[in-house]
């Protein structure tokens, strides 16, 4: 069962005024289509202004559509208000503290908020300061608290009501190492609980370990939505294969090219002094020259590290066959790994539509953690 | 976790969670308490001191109690009006604006509370405040009542435009708390308007007054029978008042000077002046006039105000 669905769900700021229209519109979600099936931990990922927030503030009914709707659990955004909050509880990105507060009270105030019978709250309070490791400062000051405790004390919050699904906007965002690692198994825990869980961060990373599935938005648009290894599979049909080893790169580039998955192998683009006469790594002709440090003569020359990245779509048992078949050849194998850099290339990917053209998906992009967060 | 019912809407009869925070955080700061005894500093020391300096220049005080109770009385309503007309809103031009700069105006209206229940919350909250300031003068109004020359009459009127006042300026400063992004820009907007209001009106009707009676020459204010009264000065006088009322210190003074004249304490007659000798036209006194219109016109203020935060916003 789908808990929450969205048909077109739209929106476009700077609207209709005094005859403005268009010219100062701005896309922020576009014709969205998503469901998230009951039960799953669901992430948002997108850098700043690709409409993370706009969606779940969307879905939370505190912002107005432009068109399109959603429902959460089978009520409708736009006309069943009521229901729809009583069904979710939302974390926005921001603290939302009253300073004068302490935790009990804060806990307390937004319990009664949502009609927990006072007789109900106590107990409830020190459930929810349990779960998020608060309990210690239950009398203390909200404002006294640290930016880890706020968010937690804040994903408390939104429990009080214990509501079916979570809408969580950058859980993690602003924590120090630390809490995210605290905000992150808070969250698979509230996950076993059965929630339904939305929630949206600007580092693919940050996400990979917690979300059964996910949507990558840029500018409004999804670009992918999914699971996790669908949306891989989707964005980057093949996985690169880093192999380090000592030995010839000749030998081992045959091997790889021979193995079952391989679609091509090749040297490390960047890490070569580059010979007038290399060509370009991505080449699908066979016959590459050797790295240069192997055509240089030298005392010992297979001692010298070597580096070949496969670009490879076959299964695990593939993978394994070609580590044996290296090995079997006399491939001196030191490591063997999947490349790291996933999938954050492609959501941080050509900065602007600049003069000089960019490669469709800019792998040497460094993933940025937006440091701009002034919304 | 605890088990909860949260499919049932009401549970049980419980003072609106949104109205005891409201309280609570009212109640806790130093402000409040500083406030209030600021305020009753300034009102106790100026009746001592009209006491004194009338009391001064007269050996036996009982000869002319009477005009020093008058005094104090008009002293004392005059600054309950400034006072009440400024700091009333001041609880409420924040009560929006600063939930929105907290960033827990989307948490609050991310809850199934009512946005009527967020809204009367904190008007009410504002106007226990702004009544217990007018009711911690109630001991300087005795004094005044003591010593005579005050009639009970006169404290109603007063006191009517008084709490219609805190009414009309507590909404407005809620309804534009409501509609501004910033505390400030909603403290300044709703400060204008107050002012404008409380003083602005009244010193345009005297400069205006004292032309048109400059122009218009001694025709206005001279007493003549009631036959020389020609439906345009009814007119002029009609509009006259409706000025008169708009502001609570101009309706105070004429409702107080009409009801010294006439003992009517309800109405007047137009035209104003010609009302004095009791010709003319019956109308409501001012301080109606100004009730009636400052309590719709708050009614309308607070709807609007819950309606806005009753919307998901737009943008």
């Amino acid at each position: 069962m789908d808990m929450i669905e969205t048909r077109d769900l739209t929106k476009l700021y700077g609207e209709a005024r005094n005859g403005l229209r268009r010219s100062t519109q701005q896309v922020a979600v576009h014709k969205l289509n998503l469901t998230v099936p009951a039960g799953a931990v669901f992430g948002l990922v997108g850098p700043t202004g690709a409409g993370k927030t706009t969606i779940l503030r969307m879905l939370a009914t505190l912002l107005a559509p432009t068109s399109g709707d959603a429902s959460i659990a089978g009520y409708s955004i736009q006309s069943d208000v009521v229901r729809v909050r009583r069904t979710i509880g939302y974390m926005p990105d921001v603290f939302g503290m009253y300073a004068d507060m302490t935790c009990a009270e804060y806990l307390d105030f937004f319990a009664s908020c949502y009609g927990v019978p006072k007789a109900d709250r106590a107990t409830l309070i020190n459930d929810l300061l349990q779960l998020v490791d608060l309990s210690h400062r239950k009398d203390d000051l909200v404002d006294r608290l640290s930016r880890g405790m706020k968010q937690r004390l804040g994903l408390a919050r939104s429990l009080a009501h214990d509501p079916q699904v979570l809408l969580l906007d950058e859980p993690t965002a602003m924590l120090d190492p630390r809490a995210r690692i605290e905000m992150r198994e808070l969250i698979g825990e509230l996950r076993g609980m059965g929630k339904t869980i939305v929630l949206s961060s600007p580092i693919l990373a940050d996400l990979e370990d917690m979300c059964t599935h996910a949507a990558l938005l840029v500018n409004g648009i999804i670009k992918a939505s999914g699971t996790l290894a669908a949306i891989r599979t989707k964005l980057r049909p093949h996985r690169v294969i880093a192999i380090r080893f000592l030995g010839e790169p000749e030998l081992a580039m045959s091997v790889c090219r021979a193995a079952h998955g391989v679609i091509e192998a090749h040297p490390p683009p960047s890490l070569e002094p580059k010979p007038a006469t290399t060509p370009p790594p991505t080449t699908t002709d066979a016959a590459i020259p050797a790295p240069a440090p192997t055509t240089l003569a030298g005392p010992r020359p297979l001692n010298i590290l070597k580096e070949l990245l496969v670009s490879f779509n076959g299964d695990y048992n593939d993978a394994s066959n070609l580590l044996r078949a290296l090995m079997h050849t006399g491939v001196q194998v030191v490591s063997f790994g999947e490349e790291a850099d996933s999938l954050e290339s492609v959501l941080n990917p050509v900065p602007a539509p600049v003069a000089t053209p960019e490669p469709d998906i800019a792998i040497a992009d460094p993933p940025s953690p937006s440091p701009d967060r002034t919304k | 976790m605890a088990e909860l019912n949260t499919q049932n809407p009401k549970p049980q009869i419980e003072i609106s969670p949104m109205f005891q925070k409201e309280l609570r955080s009212r109640m806790r700061t130093t402000r409040t308490y500083t406030v209030l005894t600021v305020y009753l500093a300034i009102v106790s020391t100026l009746a001592m001191f009209l006491y004194i300096g009338a009391t001064i220049n007269a050996p036996r005080a009982n000869s002319n109690s009477g005009t020093i109770g008058a005094s104090i009385f008009v002293v004392l309503v005059g600054m309950q009006i400034v006072f009440v007309s400024f700091i009333a809103p001041a609880f409420t031009v924040g009560a929006i604006s600063n939930e929105r700069e907290r960033q827990t105006y989307d948490l609050l209206r991310v809850t199934p509370l009512a946005s009527q229940q967020i809204v009367i919350s904190k008007l009410l909250s504002a106007l226990g405040y702004t009544a217990l300031m007018v009711l911690a003068t109630v001991p300087l109004f005795s004094v005044a009542f003591l010593l005579g020359g005050v009639e009970m009459a006169q404290l109603f009127m007063a006191l009517s435009v008084v709490l219609a006042s805190a009414f009309l300026f507590t909404t407005l400063g809620l309804f534009i708390s409501g509609r501004m992004k910033s505390t400030l820009g909603s403290t300044i907007l709703t400060y204008v308007i107050t002012l404008g209001l409380v003083l602005g009106v009244p010193v345009m009707l005297l400069v205006g007054g004292s032309l048109l009676v400059r122009l218009a020459g001694p025709a206005l204010v001279s007493v003549g029978p009631a036959s020389a009264i020609t439906p345009g000065m009814v007119t002029l006088g009609v509009a006259a008042l409706l000025l008169l009322s708009i502001s609570p210190i101009t309706a105070t003074v004429i409702s107080q000077l009409s009801f010294q004249a006439t003992g009517n304490v309800m109405s007047v007659t137009s035209p104003f002046l010609y009302g004095l000798s009791g010709n003319g036209v019956l109308l409501p006194s001012p301080f109606i006039i100004l009730t009636v219109l400052y309590v719709v016109l708050g009614f309308i203020l607070l709807a609007l105000t819950i309606r806005r935060v009753a919307r998901p916003e737009q943008q």
